[in-house]
């Protein structure tokens, strides 16, 4: 009874509202069109306001590419999207050369964790995964929008040899990972992880995509050649094209040696092409500004405003690769005078060592030959804050290509290849910041004479190596020297692909010089040494079910790892 | 306000009939509280239909035939008198407050206002005295622990600390969940909280729930504030001054370790008078070398032994707080302006902060049928302050025997030059202070307007528009400083003593506006013993913000901090927003017979940051209120019970969460960006990356359901008063930003995922166990449970990290309450033992993470007290927080690391066993009961290293629970009759007060206030539980003068 009064009450309320008085119904026809007008005939106008004044909604791949080739170099550094300063924890050179032992702890700082220890936990080195999946989702980007045009032709197939070289870089430190159906985006959030030699193996046919691309189109367009770095800067249209196909060539046959027998390459021949015969660097346009500087010298040098790096003077070499230079295995006074702040004389320390007996960094850094951000050699490893960075080293090129010969993966006189190695890593180390051999440096004469200094050593002079094993050594050691602080990751991935160069693992009885291993070290490998890095917690976060579990950080090898 | 409305009240409803009688009696009514005239009073010749009504100055005139005639005075909101005639022809009449409250009429949803009797939800209204008497600098620090479900957190020290306002705990998981305030009835954005003058604050009315918010849109699932300012009164004018001067100190320090100084090798207790960590031999009082030699081979040496500087460093701070207001109004308008003016140093040396305000309030009856009001506000503050942060880890980082306090004159001590600075690591706190410094202002103007038409007296059209804008620009700059040539090449020196500085500038600007407009048209009725109500508008809400910033780095000229002072190119950055929503919305009232209540609201809301398809979007809510001692006459009979009130309450609300103007992509969000890739452009060439933010294309507002049902009750003439509401809700279709596995080649994706709930319950208590003439004494207590959950989240979204930190952190996690700590915890046996290592001893800690349970209150208790005797009152307020648990950011580093904190000497820095550890045989494969193998090391080699210590975050995870003392204040009225003397002061008062006193910590807690949050800014802040570095709180000690003419 009461529901029906009311509603009754209701009604004739609303109706004596809106109908029945007079006197008011213009203020109700002008209060309900103006809620009817403002809700629905100005609605869509009125809100649509949604266009992104502050950021691009769009790209292009020839905007796209430049940036993630740039960014791929960059990530040897550590200088990566998003970082305004190059950060070393990022830093794939970094990491590889505290393993190997280009460098150590330096004395008076403490603190040091697992870069001594070993004991990586996985929070340890992840921005190694992230920053190196953040540049492959730039390339992906360029590959899904060439593909099958003709235009963009050069676009897709550069963008395949960068994804290649990024790719191996993580599974060398990593082994299995998400591949496949990895940089997805919504498509899959948690990728499946993909077997380390089959993504070997998708990457060398990557090279060989990418080849046939470039086969077809052996003149790059203009557009192309605007946004290349890398070769962009080549002296004609084909030469770019045709040191594109030699920097696939040579990254397939790093692919090749590395994975051996273990992957089932779907070719394991060359294009007539050729391998590398410069040094592949990059060079957007580094200059003395935010942001706009050479990741090496970024990172570990000066700021764009002149104050030294804080980071650079924690850190010294080891005497074992100074044992190298000094002497104590070779003698290479040159090379030692343009990498070292004080040649021979800088300090080192075995890594894990605190005690008062550690050597001390020097400012800016133990490697940088000058004195200020304004007065320097333009020389060594750290040749300016506009010089460009090290994609493949030509060095690297001829090591690979000794060591091809070698096995019988391609052809070639292993001692010309070793000798021109040698030679090449001279002369990178002599070039300065616009790439030019500086003036009254002869990497030629220099090599020559480096190895009539070592001559009675077979690894540096390679007819003396007797069998495989030795020649082997020598072309991975002499490799080792030419990758010094430039290539750590390369280094540390040789090393634990070949054992070279010799280290002993016997802490107790070795003297520093003779092993890469840290004192402070609780690995529990035979070698002493960490086998690999963990996945980084964020798959343990948010990839939980796929992410390989049992990992061992000494014991799980990468399956190219002796 | 009150009194404005009980006129208004009154004008429409009263008819007004006076008779003639034989004589004239006249007379003036006044209320008790505030002995100000009470215009409206209905006077009522007892047994008669004859009557008169007070005006503007609360006189009135009735004629009576009789002495016999007896005259009852009532209004709503007091207690109704009756006084016998007699002979005289005066009667002066002083009404009480009608304490009930129960037909106190409140503001409610959308300016509207309504009996605390018809209201179907659970609301509070804190009055100014109760909000302001402890006198503090912010509104939210006023509010804190005195409203059951309310719960506020500090986020950061400073001069001028920020307040995290939420009500029912957290429910949206990366979206706001602050409770919306409303000033004046214009919504308005939570930064006002802290620049609204607190002493301009008539009531707080807060809304716990949606249902009793719903009406303000999408922003109301989280409840709101609503704050009414004071207005001026009719018929008097009245000034009123006030002063306060209150002292600041840092309060509650980590326990800290005062045993052992410099040192930092492995095993040893070795002396090194330049370390910062304090891993070196115990104190013993003898001079030593403290610091580098200088360059001249001169060195400071200072007795090694403990000195208070680590708390020493801190100042005392002093807030001058001056107040001044005039009130005045008569029977056409009226008018309130007050200003006030804030100086605060801080507790941090040369940090400065002052805050000028000053507030126009007004209204006017234009026509009979045509009234207008304003409020109009306008704040400044002024930052001078410096930029270098982490003091307070500082302190922690010098080994106790550093005289830092000594070392103040870098300018001319060589000693205290960076460059001859003792600690080798951290650089003097005296040089940061003045080298790196900032001026801030911030411009804060919020008005609102509005127009009211009474056609008749059963209608009423209401246009009101708000308008709140800040205007901000800053510059913050560093001089150069060059580190001397020979502290450069000592290897002891840690990096900041190679690396000069080399100064720079940054200049910024920001600017914010939010206009609202809205229309409503209001109709009553009356039929029968029913009354309607009905209500119409419509509302639109633009929000606009732009920000600019520029930078350089490396100056030419020192001192000169200009962008064009530089060796460098200025970096510039700029963002603008622009978002825009409009609603109708409709309320229906229905009341029979003044007992039974029915509320019914609808609201639909178009929202200009999603797509046009997805942008609409509905909502309706209901509400119940039934007064059963009115209704049932058996029950009024029941003489101890006052009356008693159950209500219920249920509601949907909507809530657009992409961001707001603070992340300035919540406009834009919805299309995938593109950035300008590191370093780029080079050479005029841009270089584009793809932005690390997946977006779902079809992003819907996410839902608050929500129930409450609740009671409130009043007994003995109440001096008893109860309240309990027990409430329930769910939020589906959550808009998240979930992290994601950066190998699918993102790092967030924003989509519609998950669903939270909640239940828990507020009650209130207020009992009143003395009250004579000279003495009354009131216990009040308020407690509040809650349950928070994450019922749910898409599957292939395990976990949503809330604090953006990949160790322990703030997590929302399906089947868990909400939010959670998680962090790695020690690797155990099967039988819950900590695994050693067989040779070194030392524990490890898990590569996944583990939960460390809910990382928000699960129990909220607030007490007051207040007793008044004559003219003195005194009052205190303590609040309890348990079931939770905090991390302890400032425990790794600051503390373990440094050696400075407590626990590191729990074993007097030698070799000990792990307790309840075991290790694996390597014979047995079993684990075994570890009794003898000592970790390899007592000092730094254990403490300082992040494999068995500093990276096992279960170390520094402590129960969160505590016990505060917040406010205790003592304050004398001085009596009526002195003051008649002096013939033109009203009032005066004296106070004392004191906040945020005392606190009580469970012992495992050595590190910190729990409530002082560090993650206010990342992810909308929803990571609660989290502890870092930034100044500790304060304690505040004050005293007031206040006067009234």
């Amino acid at each position: 009874m009461v529901h029906k009064r009311l509603l009754h009450v209701i009604m004739a309320l609303l109706y004596h509202l809106l109908f029945k008085i007079e006197i008011m119904k213009k203020i109700y026809i002008l209060f309900f069109a103006a809620v009817v007008g403002v809700s629905l005939s100005s609605c869509k106008k009125y809100l649509d306001v949604n266009v992104n004044p502050n950021q691009a909604t769009s790209g292009t791949p020839e905007l796209v590419l430049p940036q993630a080739i740039t960014a791929v170099a960059n990530l040897t550094w550590g200088q990566t999207i998003g970082l305004t300063n190059a950060n070393t924890s990022s830093s794939f050179n970094f990491y590889g050369s505290q393993a190997v032992g280009y460098l150590a702890n330096g004395g008076g700082v403490s603190g040091w964790g697992a870069i001594i220890s070993y004991d990586y936990s996985s929070t340890d080195q992840q921005a190694l995964w992230n920053n190196s999946y953040d540049v492959a989702t730039d390339i992906q980007y360029v590959i899904d929008n060439t593909e099958g045009k003709a235009n963009y032709a050069q676009f897709n197939a550069a963008a395949k040899v960068m994804k290649a070289y990024t790719f191996q870089r993580l599974v060398d430190q990593y082994g299995d990972l998400p591949y496949s159906q990895a940089l997805k985006g919504a498509a899959s959030v948690t990728p499946a992880y993909d077997k380390a030699t089959d993504i070997y193996k998708a990457l060398a046919d990557l090279c060989d995509a990418a080849i046939v691309t470039f086969k077809a189109n052996p003149t790059a367009a203009s557009l192309f050649k605007s946004s290349d770095p890398l070769f962009g800067s080549s002296s004609t249209t084909t030469l770019e094209i045709t040191r594109w196909i030699k920097f696939a060539n040579t990254l397939k046959l790093r692919l090749i040696l590395r994975g051996g027998s273990k992957v089932a390459f779907t070719n394991k021949t060359f294009d007539a092409a050729g391998f590398l015969d410069e040094d592949a660097t990059v060079n957007p346009g580094y200059v003395k500004s935010s942001g706009k500087q050479n990741p090496a010298w970024n990172a570990f040098a000066y700021s764009f405003a002149g104050a030294a790096v804080g980071a650079g003077a924690q850190y010294v070499p080891t005497p074992f690769i100074m044992g190298f230079y000094n002497g104590t295995k070779l003698t290479d006074p040159a090379r030692a005078n343009v990498v070292y702040k004080s040649g021979t004389a800088t300090a080192t320390n075995q890594l894990g060592n605190q005690l008062a007996t550690a050597g001390r960094g020097l400012v800016p850094n133990s490697w940088f030959r000058g004195t200020s951000s304004t007065s320097y050699e333009s020389i060594g490893i750290f040749k300016g804050p506009d010089a460009a960075a090290p994609l493949f080293l030509l060095a690297d090129s001829y090591f690979l290509q000794a060591e091809g010969a070698l096995t019988g993966v391609t052809t070639g006189t292993p001692l010309t290849l070793f000798n021109s190695g040698i030679q090449a890593s001279f002369r990178y180390l002599y070039k300065n910041s616009t790439g030019a051999v500086t003036a009254g440096k002869d990497p030629v004469a220099d090599a020559t004479a480096y190895q009539a200094a070592n001559a009675t050593k077979y690894i540096a002079n390679y007819g003396l190596a007797v069998g495989q094993a030795q020649q082997l050594e020598a072309i991975i050691t002499q490799k080792y020297i030419a990758l010094n602080f430039l290539f750590g990751d390369e280094a540390w991935n040789e090393y634990r692909r070949t054992g070279y160069p010799a280290s002993n693992s016997d802490i107790n009885a070795a003297t520093p010089a003779q092993t890469i291993v840290s004192i402070a070290g609780v690995s529990t490998a035979a070698d002493k040494l960490p086998a690999r890095l963990l996945y980084p917690s964020t798959e343990f976060t948010y990839n939980a079910a796929n992410v390989p579990t049992g990992i061992n950080k000494y014991t799980s090898k990468i399956f190219w790892a002796r | 306000m009150k009194k404005l409305l009980q006129s208004l009240f009154i004008l429409m409803f009263v008819a007004v009939t006076a008779m003639a009688q034989d004589r004239t009696i006249t007379g003036t009514v006044t209320s008790v509280e505030d002995k100000l005239p009470i215009p409206g009073v209905s006077v009522r010749l007892k047994g008669t239909q004859s009557g008169a009504v007070t005006d503007a100055g609360g006189k009135y005139a009735i004629r009576v035939n009789s002495n016999n005639a007896v005259l009852e005075f009532s209004f709503v909101g007091y207690t109704a008198q009756s006084k016998a005639v007699g002979s005289s022809s005066t009667i002066n009449v002083a009404l009480v407050g009608d304490a009930t409250s129960l037909n106190e009429v409140i503001v409610v949803a959308a300016g509207l206002t309504a009996s605390k009797r018809s209201l179907g939800t659970v609301n509070t209204t804190i009055k100014s005295d109760q909000l302001i008497g402890a006198k503090p600098v912010n509104v939210a620090s006023g509010l804190l622990g005195k409203v059951a479900g309310l719960q506020i957190n500090g986020t950061g020290g400073g001069t001028n600390p920020n307040f995290r306002v939420v009500l029912r705990g957290q429910r949206s998981l990366t979206g706001n969940n602050e409770a919306l305030v409303v000033l004046d009835a214009v919504i308005v954005p939570n930064a006002v909280l802290g620049n609204l003058n607190p002493e301009d604050i008539e009531s707080v009315t807060v809304l716990n729930g949606a249902s009793g918010a719903a009406l303000y849109g999408s922003d109301a699932s989280n409840g709101a504030l609503i704050i009414t300012t004071k207005k001026g009164k009719q018929g008097k004018l009245e000034i009123k001054a006030q002063q306060s001067l209150t002292v600041e100190q840092v309060a509650f320090f980590p326990k800290l370790q005062e045993q052992f100084g410099g040192g930092s090798d492995n095993d040893l207790k070795i002396y090194l008078g330049y370390e910062n960590q304090q891993y070196g031999p115990a104190f013993d009082g003898v001079p030593r070398e403290i610091g580098l030699p200088l360059a001249d081979g001169t060195v400071k040496t200072s007795p090694y032994q403990w000195g208070n500087d680590k708390y020493d460093f801190w100042d005392n701070g002093l807030t001058s707080q001056s107040d001044l207001s005039l009130s005045s109004g008569d029977e056409k308008g009226t008018l309130f302006i007050s200003g006030q003016y804030v100086d605060v140093s801080g507790t941090l040396p040369k940090d400065r902060f002052n805050k000028a305000n000053v507030r126009f309030n007004g209204s006017r009856n234009l026509l009979k049928n045509l009234s207008t009001s304003f409020a109009l506000s306008y704040a400044q503050n002024r930052y001078d302050q410096t930029t270098s942060t982490g003091f307070y880890d500082q302190m922690l980082q010098s080994p106790g025997n550093l005289p830092i306090t000594s070392l103040k004159d870098w300018k001319n001590d060589p000693f205290a030059d960076p460059s001859g600075y003792p600690n080798a690591y951290y650089t003097n706190p005296y040089f940061s202070i003045d080298n790196f410094r900032e001026k801030v202002r911030n411009d804060y103007f919020t008005g609102s307007w509005d127009l009211k038409y009474s056609p008749a007296k059963w209608v009423d059209l209401t246009y009101r528009v708000g308008f709140n804008t800040r205007n901000t620009s800053g510059k913050s700059y560093s001089d150069i400083y060059k580190f001397n040539d020979y502290i450069k090449t000592r290897p002891e020196v840690g990096a900041y003593k190679k690396t000069d500085i080399v100064g720079g500038v940054t200049d910024n600007s920001l600017y914010t506006a939010r206009i609202t407009n809205e229309f409503q048209a209001s109709f009553k009725k009356t039929v029968n013993d029913f009354n309607f109500n009905l209500v119409a508008a419509a509302f639109l809400r633009q929000d606009r913000t732009k920000s600019l910033d520029a930078s350089v780095s490396g100056l030419v000229q020192p001192g000169l901090f200009n962008l064009n002072n530089s060796t460098n190119t200025p970096t510039a950055n700029e963002s603008n927003y622009l978002a825009r929503q409009q609603a109708v919305y409709g309320l229906l009232n229905i009341s029979y017979k003044n007992y039974l209540f029915l509320s019914a609201t609808a609201r639909n809301d178009w929202d200009s940051r999603l797509s046009a398809a997805n942008r609409s979007f509905f909502y309706p809510g209901g509400n119940i209120s039934f007064v059963p001692t009115d209704a049932i006459p058996a029950m009024k009979s029941f003489k101890a019970l006052d009356y008693m009130k159950i209500r219920a309450g249920l509601s949907k609300v909507g809530l657009v969460n992409v961001g707001g103007a603070s992340n300035t992509l919540g406009a834009y969000r919805l299309d995938a960006t593109f950035n300008q890739g590191s370093g780029y452009p080079y050479n005029g060439l841009g270089g584009f990356t793809l932005g690390n933010s997946i977006v779902s294309p079809n992003i819907t507002p996410e839902f608050t359901y929500s129930f409450e049902v609740g009671t409130d009750l009043s007994f003995f003439k109440d001096r008893i008063n109860a309240a309990f509401t027990y409430y329930k809700t769910k939020t589906k279709n959550q808009t998240v930003t979930a992290a994601v596995a950066n190998s699918s080649g993102y790092t967030s994706y924003l989509l519609n995922a998950g669903q939270t709930s909640s239940k828990g319950f507020e009650t209130t208590l207020a009992f009143v166990p003395v009250k004579t003439s000279n003495w009354t004494v009131t216990v009040a207590g308020n407690y509040a449970h809650y349950n928070n959950m994450v019922d749910e989240l898409l599957a292939g979204i395990p976990s949503i990290n809330l604090s953006n930190t990949t160790n322990a952190g703030s997590y929302g996690i399906a089947g868990q309450p909400f939010p959670v700590l998680q962090g790695r915890s020690y690797n155990r046996d099967p039988q819950g033992r900590i695994i050693v290592d067989r040779t070194t001893g030392y524990p490890s800690g898990t590569s996944t993470l583990n939960i460390f349970g809910n990382a928000a209150p699960k129990d909220i208790f607030g007490i007051n007290l207040s007793a008044t005797f004559k003219g003195i009152t005194m009052t205190a307020l303590a609040e309890y927080r348990g079931g939770y648990s905090v991390y302890n950011g400032i425990g790794p580093s600051s503390l373990d690391f440094s050696g400075a904190g407590i626990n590191t000497v729990a074993y007097n820095r030698e070799r000990f066993v792990i307790p309840n550890s075991s290790y694996l045989d390597p014979a047995t494969n079993t684990y075994v009961q570890n009794t003898n193998i000592t970790i390899k090391d007592g000092g730094p080699g254990y403490w300082t290293i992040g494999g068995p210590r500093t990276n096992i975050d279960e170390n520094y995870i402590t129960s969160g629970n505590f016990w505060k003392i917040r406010e205790i204040t003592l304050a004398y009225d001085f009596p009526k009759s002195i003051l008649a003397k002096s013939k033109f002061i009203q009032a005066a008062r004296i106070s004392a007060q004191g906040r945020n006193l005392f606190i009580f910590l469970p012992k495992t807690n050595v590190y910190t206030d729990p409530e002082y949050n560090s993650n206010s800014t990342t992810n909308s802040g929803n990571g609660v539980g989290l502890n870092g570095t930034q100044t500790p709180p304060s304690r505040y000690y004050g005293a007031t003068l206040s006067l009234t003419f």
